[in-house]
C-alpha cells in the first residue's frame, strides 16, 4: 500500500536597534573610571614606601610592612648596599595615609553634566561591591542552556500535522566573551504529531481511515545573540534581559504516516534559519530563557518546506 | 556549570522528540475506494446483492493461491477461518447505502445493471519496517539515531466489495466497475466493538464514492 503524503519569511530581527539603546543606557566609562581610581590611591600611596636611607628594601621582611601599605616587594631597591642588621620594625615609619574622598563626596566627574546624573551613576558601583549577593559571573566566557520547546507548525506544515506540539527540547552552547553579543550553536530535538480521520485521494484511489503523522526535525545551528545587556554584570542580576537572535544551519526532518497497519516514512536534509526574539533572566550564575523562534527550512528535493514557531522555556549556566 | 543543571538538561533532551501518536486497534481500520475514472456510475440503476460473504480462502486456485492478483504468492497457511457472524450486518449495511445512493434492489435474474460480490479474507501479514525511531530510555541517544529495523505479524481482516458491471460480462470475466476493501486488525478493539467498526467501514467506503449515485 502506498499512500502520497501531502507536499506542499520572516524578516529577520536586527540587533543594530538593541545595540543603539544599550549605548544610551550603559554606564559612562569616564564615570567608572572616577570611581575606581580613588579607592587604588588609597590602598598603594607612593608616600607608604620605606625611605631608602633607612630601610632597604632588600633587608625589610616583609611582615613589618603595615596591612594597608604597598608590599616590600613594590618598593623600588633603591639602595642594595648591605646591611648588617636590619632595621627593627619599630623603627620603621609610620605609614603616611593621604585623606581620599569617599565616592559620594567626589564633585561629578567631567561626563556628568548634572548632579542628578552623578547620582544615577553611583548607584550601580553599590550593587557592583555588594557581590555578596550577587556571584561574579562577568568572567564567564561560556553559557550552556537547555529548554523544554514546544511547537506550533504553521502553513504547509500545519497542512501535515497540525498540532500544539510539546515534547522537544534544545541545548545551546555560546561564547559569551564580546558581553552583549554572543556566538555559538544550537541543536534541538523538535517534534510533533496528530492522529486525526483523513481522505486522500490519488488518481482513481481513495483511502480513508485514521493516520496518525508525525514531524521529527534536528536543526543543528549556527547561533548570533544580541542582548539589550550583558547577563554577566551584576547589574543585570535578576533583571529581565530582552535578545534577538539569528540561527542558521540544517535540519534532518523524518516525516511519518501510519495508517491502517502501514507505516511510511521519508526523510531529508534542508537548509533552514530560524530569527528568534526573547528574554533571559540571570539568577546567580543560573539565567532563566523564555524566548519565541520562527524556523524555516527550505524545502529540498527530498523533503517539502517546514514553518513551525517553537516556544523555548530554559535554564543555562555559565 | 552546575552538576545538577547538566543531569536536568540530559533528562530534558532525552524527553524531547520522542513521542508519536500510535494508531489504536480499531483506528487500523483502513477503507480503500477504486474508481473507474471513464466510467459514468450514472448509467446504472439497479443492482443485485450477493446473499452470502465468500471466503476468499476456501476457494484459493489449484495452484495453491488466492484468487485475488493483489494475494498472489500469499500463503494459505497464514489463513484464518472466517466467522459468518456479521454478514447479515455487512450485507444489510451496503444495501442501505445503495438505496441512499437511489439504486433500486432486483433479483439475480433480473437483468441488474450492476452486481456486487462480496468476499473477506483474514490472515498473518507479515511487515518489514525499517527506520522506524526507536526511543530507548537507557540510550537517550537512540532516541534520534540509529533507526531501528524489524519485522511483525499482524492477522488482519479485509472485507471486499466488488461491483460488476453485468452488460460487460462475458465469457466468465467479471468486469469491475467499482472495488472498495475494508481492511483492519482481526483482533477486537477495546474502544469499538467488532459490529460498530464494520458497519462504520462499509458505510465509509460508499461516503467516499460519492460518484456511485445512480441516475434518475
Amino acid at each position: 500500500m502506498k499512500t502520497n503524503l501531502p507536499k506542499t519569511f520572516l524578516g529577520h530581527a536586527s540587533g543594530l536597534g538593541l545595540a543603539a539603546a544599550t549605548l544610551v543606557l550603559a554606564p559612562p566609562l569616564s564615570a567608572q573610571s572616577a570611581r575606581t581610581q580613588p579607592a587604588a590611591v588609597s590602598t598603594a600611596p607612593a608616600s607608604t614606601a620605606p625611605p631608602a636611607s633607612t630601610a632597604p628594601a632588600s633587608t625589610a621582611p616583609a611582615s613589618t610592612a603595615p596591612a594597608n601599605t604597598a608590599p616590600a616587594s613594590t618598593a623600588p631597591p633603591v639602595n642594595t648596599a648591605p646591611s648588617s642588621e636590619p632595621a627593627p620594625a619599630a623603627e620603621a615609619p609610620p605609614p603616611i595615609v593621604t585623606p581620599v574622598a569617599m565616592d559620594n563626596q567626589a564633585p561629578p566627574p567631567g561626563g556628568a553634566t548634572s548632579q542628578a546624573e552623578w547620582s544615577a551613576t553611583q548607584a550601580e558601583p553599590a550593587h557592583v561591591a555588594s557581590g555578596s549577593s550577587t556571584p561574579d559571573a562577568s568572567a564567564s566566557q561560556f553559557f550552556i542552556a537547555g529548554g523544554w520547546d514546544m511547537t506550533q507548525p504553521t502553513g504547509s506544515s500545519a497542512e501535515f500535522a497540525n498540532v500544539f506540539g510539546v515534547q522537544s527540547a534544545s541545548l545551546q552552547l555560546r561564547y559569551q566573551g564580546q558581553g552583549r553579543a554572543s556566538f555559538g550553536g544550537l541543536i534541538a530535538w523538535q517534534s510533533w504529531s496528530a492522529k486525526n480521520d483523513h481522505t486522500s485521494t490519488e488518481g482513481s484511489v481513495t483511502i480513508g481511515g485514521t493516520q496518525a503523522r508525525g514531524v521529527y526535525i534536528n536543526p543543528i545551528y549556527a547561533r548570533a545573540q544580541f542582548a539589550l545587556f550583558d547577563i554577566r554584570a551584576a547589574s543585570s542580576h535578576k533583571k529581565p534581559v530582552p535578545y534577538a537572535a539569528m540561527n542558521f544551519g540544517g535540519a534532518h526532518m523524518v516525516r511519518r504516516v501510519d495508517i491502517g497497519i502501514s507505516s511510511l516514512t521519508e526523510d531529508s536534509w534542508h537548509w533552514g534559519f530560524a530569527p528568534e526574539l526573547g528574554v533571559e533572566i540571570p539568577l546567580s550564575r543560573l539565567v532563566a530563557i523564555a524566548g519565541v523562534r520562527f524556523n524555516y527550512l527550505v524545502a529540498s528535493g527530498e523533503g517539502p518546506e517546514q514553518l513551525y514557531f517553537t516556544f523555548t522555556l530554559g535554564v543555562g549556566a555559565f | 556549570m552546575r552538576r545538577g543543571t547538566g543531569g536536568a538538561l540530559v533528562v530534558a533532551l532525552g524527553l524531547g522528540g520522542c513521542g508519536f501518536n500510535t494508531l489504536s486497534t480499531s483506528e487500523t481500520d483502513v477503507v480503500v475506494t477504486i474508481e473507474d475514472e471513464k466510467r459514468d456510475y450514472s448509467d446504472y440503476k439497479t443492482y443485485a446483492l450477493t446473499n452470502e460473504i465468500v471466503d476468499l480462502c476456501e476457494i484459493a486456485g489449484e495452484d495453491g493461491q488466492l484468487p485475488l492478483g493483489g494475494s498472489k504468492n500469499a500463503d494459505l497457511q497464514d489463513c484464518f477461518d472466517i466467522k459468518h457472524t456479521y454478514d447479515d450486518l455487512v450485507l444489510d449495511t451496503i444495501a442501505d447505502n445503495m438505496k441512499a445512493l437511489g439504486y433500486t434492489k432486483v433479483d439475480a435474474d433480473e437483468e441488474p445493471d450492476v452486481t456486487l460480490l462480496v468476499a473477506a479474507v483474514a490472515r498473518d501479514n507479515w511487515y518489514y519496517a525499517s527506520g522506524y525511531w526507536w526511543c530507548d530510555p537507557f540510550y537517550l541517544y537512540s532516541c534520534w539515531y540509529p533507526p531501528v529495523s524489524y519485522v511483525y505479524n499482524l492477522p488482519t481482516g479485509t472485507i471486499l466489495i466488488n461491483m460488476v458491471d453485468n452488460s460487460e460480462t462475458a465469457n466468465n470475466r467479471l468486469q469491475s466497475a467499482w472495488f472498495a476493501a475494508l481492511s483492519g486488525l482481526y483482533a477486537n478493539a477495546s474502544d469499538k466493538s467488532m459490529a460498530t467498526r464494520i458497519e462504520d467501514a462499509v458505510n465509509r467506503a460508499f461516503t467516499q464514492s460519492p460518484y456511485l449515485e445512480a441516475g434518475q
